[in-house]
């Protein structure tokens, strides 16, 4: 079990932001979390990472709290990706990628092999390495998306966070990077969790789905568990429609 | 970026100390009395093996005024590439510099104050810095929190509020200035920058603080390269970024409070020069903070020597030559950024 998440409680002074949450992330899987605008999708995300502590419940990470982790071991195990990363000053794509080995090094050691490799692999799987030498802001939201992954990768993550990685992206893009994901969690048996606000593409590409609503769980389970007309007029408000193809749930709107 | 690999950067660094060092040579023999470089090599060599082979006169010109002065402008440089190039990480932004955010104006409000108020005088030399600190460190938080929306800091609203809180605290100096009529000359001399006072003391107390501040610094230099990938992704690689953006502000105050009790309010030094370097090495902290600060105190001395001899028997406020170099490269910086370059 990676994440375990026990009646967690969140808010910034007096209003509440996530309450009575309670849900697991499996190792291996890819779990999606969705849910409208202003849930608490991303501060859940931001209590996972530890960049907000939790007010109430219990977060265990394989199965120690959450509290309990050192800052450095927890981002040797846990890389996250955001929607967009603006970077200042020209960084080249290599030099942001190698700062995904920050949390294995020490303050003045040199650079290891283990640290050259773990770049390489982060070049090779995201097809980074021909614009390696390139300054980070000279690329396209595609192309940086990718680099942002590439350094999540050299992180050497169990889990790999995506908080709205797509929702900048046109539509070959937005493939592209859940494809590389896909192949992330199949072929290295990386666990991804991510926020995204395509429902189609969440249910395509998720082994199961957490629907959100005013900072609780309305539904947990697979695709076509959660994608259901019911529970998306409760979430969203709008009425859907479900298709079916190659046994995934694709819904469309219906006014 | 001109230097790519490793050995270069660090050749480069050599020859930029060496340059440096080169610099303090020519500058102390430049002045009224002009004193070849043999002498002064000659002097300088003596005083660092405790021998007397050069006459009197000559010695004392060279190490009681033109070395202090020299070595002031110098290390005051330094101090303030750092605290720029520590800044503009911190802020994320290449504008951010001590003079452009209030921080030197605070720090010569606290030290104004300390020359001033007779009961603060007990503490002396010291005292200066310390209330020097004081000014530096409230007017950096009041900018930073007053620029900050959300959890981003845009350059406009950053140059906003250190222009408001700058000509605030320069109002207020004014006005002890005309209540002081007997010390407006020092005090004016503090607003545009000048390293008159050098002396010995000043250096004895502000060299190891150079020192200490280098290297905690250096210590911290990948954690600000980590930092410009934005908080969230920092806190995600390791790094608690309140808690070592809060360390580095403190500490980068303390720096340029040293700096502004040694000579005063000198703008533009930590604006230039770390963009300057990061064109040469590139933005990379391990290699940037050791050049931005090296490279700083031969700019300031630069300056300095351009200030004490451009006009016969006129020394210009170094102040005003940093500010007449700076504000046009200040101008171009703000046009790029406003395409988007920076």
């Amino acid at each position: 079990m990676k994440y375990e998440v026990n009646q967690l409680a969140f808010s910034y002074g007096q209003k509440p932001i996530i309450s009575n949450l309670s849900f697991s992330l499996h190792e291996g899987e890819w779990l999606t979390i969705l849910g409208p605008n202003g849930c608490g999708k991303s501060t859940l995300i931001a209590v996972l990472l530890r960049i907000l502590e939790r007010n109430q419940g219990e977060i265990r990470f394989e199965g120690k709290s959450l509290q309990g982790w050192d800052r450095k071991a927890l981002a040797r195990r846990v890389a996250v990706v955001y929607q967009k990363n603006e970077i200042p000053f020209g960084f080249t794509v290599r030099e942001i990628i190698e700062m995904g080995r920050y949390p294995y090094q020490g303050r003045w050691n040199r650079w290891s092999e283990a640290d050259e490799k773990a770049v390489q692999t982060a070049l090779d799987l995201t097809h980074t390495e021909e614009f390696s030498k390139k300054s980070f802001r000279e690329l396209s939201g595609g192309e940086q998306q990718r680099v942002l992954i590439a350094r999540a990768i050299a992180q050497e993550p169990e889990v790999l966070i995506l908080d709205e990685p797509i929702a900048h992206l046109d539509l070959r893009y937005q493939y592209e990077v859940l494809r590389l994901c896909q192949k992330l969690q199949k072929e290295q048996g990386m666990t991804i969790l991510s926020v995204l606000h395509e429902i189609n593409l969440a249910a395509e590409f998720s082994d199961r789905l957490l629907l959100m609503n005013r900072g609780t769980a309305l539904a947990k389970g697979r695709p076509s568990e959660v994608v259901v007309p019911r529970l998306i007029k409760e979430a969203y408000g709008i009425n859907i429609e479900i298709v079916q193809k190659n046994g995934k749930p694709y819904l469309f709107p219906i006014f | 970026m001109v230097l790519k690999t490793k050995t270069q950067k660090i050749l480069g660094l050599m020859a930029l100390i060496v340059g440096v060092f080169i610099l303090i040579v020519f500058a102390v023999g430049f002045g009224a009395i002009k004193i070849p470089w043999r002498e002064v090599v000659q002097i300088m060599a003596d005083g660092v093996f405790g021998r007397e082979s050069i006459d009197g006169h000559t010695r004392f010109i060279v190490l009681n005024l033109r070395i202090p002065r020299i070595l002031m402008a110098v290390m005051v440089g330094m101090l303030l590439s750092l605290v720029g190039t520590s800044y503009q990480a911190v802020f994320k932004n290449p504008m951010a510099d001590p003079y452009l955010l209030g921080t030197s104006s605070g720090a010569a409000l606290g030290a104004t104050l300390a020359l001033l108020l007779p009961q603060l005088q007990v503490f002396g030399y010291f005292g200066v810095t310390a209330f020097a600190f004081l000014g530096a460190i409230s007017t950096t938080l009041a900018v930073y929190f007053l620029a900050k929306t959300g959890n981003k800091i845009s350059t406009i609203s950053l140059l906003l509020s250190g222009i408001i809180m700058s000509s605030f605290l320069s109002a207020i100096i004014s006005l002890l200035m005309i209540f002081h009529h007997e010390e407006i000359a020092m005090i004016y001399n503090w607003t545009l920058g000048s390293f008159n006072g050098a002396s010995w003391q000043g250096l004895k107390l502000a060299t190891p603080i150079l020192g200490i501040g280098i290297l905690v610094m250096s210590f911290w230099a990948k954690d600000l390269n980590v930092l410009l990938l934005g908080d969230a992704q920092a806190y995600s690689l390791g790094v608690h970024a309140q808690n070592v953006k809060r360390k580095i502000l403190i500490l980068s105050s303390i720096l340029a409070a040293v700096a502004v009790s040694m000579s005063g309010i000198i703008g533009f030094v930590g604006l230039i020069v770390p963009h300057f370097f990061r064109m040469i090495v590139g933005p990379d902290h391990r290699y940037l903070l050791i050049y931005a600060t090296v490279g700083g105190g031969g700019f300031l001395l630069l300056c300095d020597t351009i200030a004490r001899s451009i006009l016969p028997n006129t020394e210009i406020p170094v102040g005003v030559v940093t500010a007449i170099l700076g504000a046009p490269f200040f101008m171009i910086l703000l046009y790029r950024t406003k395409q988007g370059r920076e």
